[in-house]
């Protein structure tokens, strides 16, 4: 379980400080699949950092399983959107998914076996001895989720991971997302600003937005399980959710404006 | 396969071009539009490569030998304290003014200097060379360093990774492409400049030769040694071209392909 408490960020800009996000108080259950809205800029991604131990905020806290966050911690682990710069180039997809499993604890040979059964998960066995700069972008990520799990987290902090991918290939890392989260085996949290990939996705969509950014929306998506890109997207009530999280993000916009 | 035929076939091209300069050289020559004397003809400096090839080894080895080993020690020195202006921002502080105050020397000022605290010997050739290479090395490696994208460095913390580890295992490995570039450059340098010394201080080595030549007006035995420096360079860019690429090769077509 990961809790947000009254966390703020200003950063300074003109000789003043500027806040980020202010105030922001959630919690994340173990199992619950977030995904995080807002417009760019709204501060996203130094909430996930702040949440993963990257980034320390100004005030207020994260707790992870009710100890503080000062540091980044091995159960959480996060994905960058631009998996061909946080893949180590140097080394082959197999490589880079052995690099996150702690030294010393097992043989080399057990850990390679380990992150092969990775590899396999996210579909890529046979691309294993493959670099990151000889796949495609879409299997760069899968490299970077297979990592993101080989590390022993069982909480994922998802920076738009999909942001740079074609439609196919993101429809594609979507439902795997899905199978790997396993109907709650693992708690998620992903940062989009794509409102229809958040419903498609999650349990739970949090909607960010206002000058200084708050909670402008917290919507449950009673979607059935198991999603499927066309019978869910095509359901009545993702619409509804759908225009229900627009109002959400609409709202924080127009306060913007005034 | 394809890859393989292509790259015969341009080196094909490049040996014709080679010949078609050759000729072009010789017809020049022939025609008598150069005074008689000034322009040797290509046959002319083959033939005095060869008369004087038993004078070339010795010499062609002490350069070789010379600009290795200041290349050795002048790249060693400019990666470490590249890599440590890189890596640790208090050792930048402190000698970030001595390095800029150092650097733009040019090394070829420092022979006099090197003739009173060396004398002539094969120490002045090295100190000097090696202090011209160092920095090409210094900058790449600094550079390198502080280059790596700060978003390995995250992973590398997710990860779990601390401070000695980050820097052994992904701090080096990345910015490893551009200490090889700097490693490149530095050899040329090296060579360019042990040569330069002999030139000034002609007592051994091939630049000694031919500056011994040129005074004492044996033109055949200055082409010859002109045209032994060159291949000397050759070798030497070769060797290094093809160690970094076995070490690169794992880094990608843009730092293992090309020249």
């Amino acid at each position: 379980m990961i809790s947000i408490q009254s966390l703020s960020m200003t950063y300074p800009k003109n000789g003043s400080l500027a806040p980020v996000f202010q105030d922001l108080c959630f919690d994340v259950p173990e199992g619950q699949f977030l995904a995080i809205v807002g417009p760019s800029g709204c501060g996203k991604t130094t909430l996930l950092r702040c949440m993963a131990g990257l980034t320390q905020a100004t005030s207020g806290g994260v707790l992870f399983n009710d100890l503080p966050v000062n540091r980044p911690s091995l159960g959480l682990s996060m994905v960058f959107q631009d998996s061909v710069n946080s893949l180590f180039p140097w080394k082959t997809a197999l490589e880079n998914v052995v690099f996150a499993m702690a030294r010393g604890a097992t043989s080399s040979r057990e850990k390679k076996e380990a992150a092969l059964g990775y590899m396999e998960m996210v579909g890529l066995a046979r691309q294993s001895s493959s670099y990151p700069w000889e796949l495609s972008g879409g299997m760069q990520q899968r490299v970077a989720l297979a990592r993101a799990l080989a590390g022993g987290a069982d909480t994922l902090l998802l920076d738009e991971p999909f942001a740079s991918l074609d439609a196919q290939a993101r429809a594609e890392l979507e439902d795997l997302l899905l199978a790997m989260w396993g109907g709650g085996q693992r708690t998620f949290v992903i940062v989009t600003h794509d409102v229809d990939e958040a419903l498609y996705l999650s349990d739970r969509v949090l909607i960010l937005g206002g000058e200084a950014t708050t909670v402008q929306g917290d919507i449950l998506v009673d979607l059935p399980h198991p999603r499927h890109q066309l019978t869910t997207r095509g359901d009545p009530r993702f619409s509804e959710l759908r225009v229900a999280v627009h109002q959400h993000l609409t709202h924080g916009a127009g306060r913007e404006a005034e | 396969m394809k890859r393989a035929h292509r790259s015969h076939a341009e080196r094909l091209r490049g040996c014709a071009f080679v010949a078609f300069l050759a000729a072009l050289w010789s017809g020049v020559c022939a025609s008598g539009v150069v005074p008689e004397g000034q322009l040797p003809s290509p046959y002319e400096v083959l033939r005095a490569f060869i008369a004087e090839s038993p004078r070339l080894p010795a010499q062609a080895l002490a350069t070789l030998n010379r600009t290795l080993l200041a290349f050795l020690l002048g790249g060693l020195g400019g990666l470490g304290l590249g890599l440590g202006h890189g890596v640790f921002p208090l050792f930048r502080k402190t000698t970030h003014l001595a390095i800029e105050g150092l650097r733009p020397l040019p090394s070829v000022a420092l022979i006099p200097l090197g003739i009173l605290l060396y004398g002539m010997g094969n120490q002045l050739n090295i100190a000097i060379a090696a202090f011209a290479c160092a920095w090409p090395c210094f900058i790449s490696a600094r550079d390198g360093v502080r280059g790596v994208n700060p978003m390995l460095l995250d992973t590398a913390r997710t990860l779990g990774l601390g401070r000695a580890q980050t820097i052994r295992r992904v701090l080096l490995p990345a910015a490893f492409p551009a200490m090889v570039t700097g490693l490149r450059i530095a050899l040329g340098i090296a060579f360019a400049v042990e040569v330069s010394v002999e030139l000034v201080i002609p007592k051994q080595g091939l630049g000694a030769l031919a500056s011994t030549a040129a005074l004492a007006g044996e033109s055949g035995l200055l082409y010859a040694a002109i045209l032994a420096l060159g291949l000397v360079g050759l070798l030497l860019n070769h060797l290094l071209r093809r160690a970094t690429q076995r070490l690169l090769r794992s880094y990608g077509p843009q730092w293992s392909g090309g020249a």
